[in-house]
């Protein structure tokens, strides 16, 4: 029982050029969990009392079969699926007449043996082969429509075509999205500028740090025609679908700063549980020892990792004249750097154009 | 920091158990030994938490890192050009490869600790926090699903299908004398 005709006969020294590679590598990482820890490691947590009330309701929670997802144990690390969609969840089979769209779809890498917890944010035009598109050379399809198309199935299909396993899923409708900021009191935001969407209802009249509810927060989430005010002139934000997708991930790293800071109260779980009974649907290989152990680490994970990973992306322009984002065939390690944790190499930062943490 | 003296007193064992994985599955020497380095680096950085069980630690951490390699589509495979029988190894360890990728989780573990880690089914059973027997089980099911891909399987992988012989005398050598 041994596979040791695989080894290498000769195996070299673990010496001192080896020793001195692994100091280098350790150095790097150091200087990069300082960089991103920062201020999310100074909240301590404390998520209130898990109470028997709250457990009851997170056993009434929605939920959905999906394929490929599958308990890994509460304390693995694993990687959840979080899509926001347009409208009420009309999730199950019967109803694909009126599925949702996904209209936000975050990837949640929790990490416990790093303390970490890893947030990627995947653009809605961007286009991948079609799930389950059988012919070669098949057709493709954008994120934002292949839940309407193929349900939550698809979209886990769809995204683990780029490589990222998915393990759970999570779907939350917007109005969900706002009243949890408004149940944390509100995100606070920085603007360098007046900025507004007239189709969303953003509307924030003055540049500077403006705590927003969670109407305000659903509008910058949602916003895809967000016009800045420079020099006495609306602007229209240059950064299109990106600058969305990385404006969603920074409302999304407010929100959880925000939620963390008032994960104290101990009345906070049972909040939380009777608003997730609400609003969210989860698959149904997700059980409750997990739920909690996840939001745990959500709420006390000593890195929260928002801006380090994006996922590189090209836009294109389709036949039909539509803008799309398309991904190279090398995705530069950021399918390992979301699983594992950053390595080495350059950090790369993809802030948002004209909006900013406040802290 | 007394806890690293523990690190450096362990660290050739462990660079050489997270090289041993990393070869069995790649047969490259560069991949192995950046394996090794990343591996007893993350481990440094951890160790508190790891010094307790840090073998296990070690062999799923180079296992992942060798699997996520090839999963960014980086060639891993490399079988020495001149060694004798190199052919019949490299389809043994796709037929690792593929393994790792395709089996469900806690079976993929097993394999990655007992087969590759050489490590007992007891430390293994310790390590994933279950009985042995289940230890036991989640081996029979992994050697019985991979066997069953090799039956039925002629081509799909990459960048080639193992040759299902070959593949097949690797399941058997895996076989548990039980």
């Amino acid at each position: 029982m041994t596979l040791d005709r695989l080894d290498d006969p000769t195996p070299p020294e673990f010496g001192g050029t080896f020793r001195r590679a692994v100091a280098q590598r350790v150095r790097r990482r150091r200087r990069r969990r300082i960089a991103v820890g920062g201020a999310a490691s100074a909240v301590v947590l404390g998520i209130g009392a898990v109470t028997t009330r709250g457990v009851t309701q997170l056993n009434g929670i929605d939920r959905i079969e999906v394929a490929g997802t599958d308990s890994v144990g509460s304390h693995e690390p694993q990687t959840m699926l979080l899509i926001g969609t347009d409208g009420a969840p009309a999730l199950d089979g019967d109803r694909t007449d009126v599925r949702p769209r996904a209209d936000a779809v975050t990837l949640v890498r929790f990490d416990p043996s790093a303390g970490a917890v890893r947030l990627l944010s995947l653009p809605r035009a961007l286009v991948l082969p079609r799930p389950g598109a059988v012919e070669p050379g098949g057709t493709s399809t954008r994120l934002s429509e292949v839940m309407v198309e193929g349900g939550v199935d698809a979209v886990v299909a769809f995204v683990e075509q780029l490589g990222f396993g998915v393990d759970h899923v999570a779907v939350l409708d917007m109005a969900g999205f706002r009243d949890l900021v408004d149940d944390a009191g509100g995100i606070d935001v920085r603007f360098d500028a007046p900025t507004r969407d007239r189709q969303s209802g953003l509307d924030v009249p003055a540049a500077g740090c403006r705590r927003l509810d969670g109407a305000q927060a659903l509008a910058l989430v949602r916003a895809r025609h967000l016009e800045r005010q420079l020099d006495g002139q609306w602007v229209s934000d240059p950064s299109g679908g990106l600058g969305r997708t990385s404006r969603q991930r920074a409302v999304l790293a407010a929100a959880l700063v925000q939620i963390r800071s008032s994960a104290a109260d101990p009345l906070a779980f049972d909040r939380w549980a009777s608003w997730a009974r609400e609003h969210l649907t989860l698959d149904a290989a997700l059980d409750t020892a997990t739920i909690v152990s996840l939001l745990r680490q959500l709420l006390g994970a000593e890195t929260l990792d928002t801006s380090t990973l994006n996922l590189p992306v090209v836009p294109a322009v389709r036949t039909d004249g539509s803008n799309v984002l398309e991904v190279p065939s090398d995705l530069g390690g950021v399918v390992q750097d979301f699983s594992d944790g950053p390595v080495a190499g350059t950090p790369s930062s993809d802030e948002p154009v004209g909006i900013g943490s406040c802290s | 920091m007394a806890h690293h003296d523990d690190y450096e007193q362990r660290f050739a064992d462990l660079a050489q158990l997270a090289y041993r994985v990393a070869f069995r599955l790649t047969g490259d020497r560069s991949t192995s030994e950046d394996t090794a380095q990343e591996t007893l680096a993350r481990a440094y950085v951890r160790w508190s938490r790891i010094g307790g069980h840090a073998e296990p630690w070690v062999v799923r951490v180079a296992t992942n890192l060798v699997i996520g390699r090839w999963r960014r589509r980086q060639p891993v495979l490399a079988p020495a050009a001149d060694a004798p029988g190199s052919d019949v190894q490299l389809d043994e360890r796709l037929a690792l490869v593929a393994a790792l990728r395709t089996l469900p989780r806690r079976q993929r573990e097993v394999l990655a600790l007992r087969y590759l880690g050489d490590l007992s089914i007891e430390q293994t059973a310790a390590e994933l926090g279950c009985t042995e027997s289940t230890v036991k089980a989640h081996a029979a099911r992994a050697l019985r699903s991979m066997r069953a891909r090799l039956d039925g399987s002629s081509g799909g992988d990459r960048p080639r299908a193992a040759a299902p012989a070959i593949g097949l005398a690797l399941i058997d050598s895996m076989e548990d004398p039980t």
